[in-house]
């Protein structure tokens, strides 16, 4: 779906065997390249990218911040960043139980750093790393996920 | 500061049920009407980086 939409993806991550899985998985689009990269220190050069995805990644990060201050480094100065983490936050408590058990049913452990954002928690991360947030959403009828995107500032700190 | 082992060997070990396991854990609901909100932010002439691309499954 992206992939057929945008005119380029770079789609990264640090483990293996996931850019294992991804690569059997996009191969058959031309304009995606798939890599290990690392997202606390990527690299590319300053200013390349117009835009900056991150699904379900800054909720299990150590810190998130320091991988939006490489974000933004990355982008070009009009660029945005899409940001999805699916989250408890206002689920139902019980609805919120069965989700952490089917959690771990399947993964057995909760992920390391692993936490569940507000909106206002993750529009708080990205305006530590300069960004201004464009659009903030807490969606989904049963799981939620906190959706944001972000433009970054272009005054240098 | 580098990623570290610990963040992202928990999700290597996970790669090859990830898929049928994110499913089953969130719930086929939520994940399309993500890709409903995805599919808006992008433009046809954008270069985009994902970090934390994990198995592909929202790209494609």
């Amino acid at each position: 779906m992206i992939a057929d939409k945008v005119k380029h993806l770079t789609a990264t991550d640090l483990a293996p065997e996931m850019v294992g899985k991804a690569e059997g998985k996009l191969s058959q689009f031309g304009n995606v390249e798939v890599q290990i990269e690392d997202c606390y220190d990527t690299s590319f050069e300053d200013n390349t990218f117009d835009a900056l995805l991150m699904v379900n990644l800054l909720h299990i990060m150590k810190e998130p911040v320091t991988v939006l201050e490489e974000s933004r480094r990355v982008l070009k100065d009009d660029g945005r960043v899409v940001i999805v983490d699916v989250t408890g936050y206002g689920m139902p408590f019980f609805s919120k139980m069965a989700l952490g058990v089917r959690y771990m049913k399947k993964w057995h452990s909760p992920a390391p750093y692993s936490r569940n954002f507000s909106p206002d928690e993750l529009a708080g991360i990205i305006k530590e790393a300069d960004f201004a947030v464009e659009e903030l959403k807490l969606i989904g009828k049963d799981t939620k996920a906190v959706c944001l995107r972000g433009q970054k500032v272009k005054n240098e700190r | 500061m580098p990623g570290s082992e610990k963040e992202y060997g928990y999700w290597g070990e996970r790669a090859s049920t990830h898929d049928n396991d994110y499913l089953y854990i969130t719930g086929p609901t939520i994940n399309q009407e993500i890709n409903g909100w995805l599919i808006l932010q992008f433009e046809v002439t954008d270069m985009v980086l994902e970090l934390g691309c994990g198995s592909g499954a929202f790209q494609k």
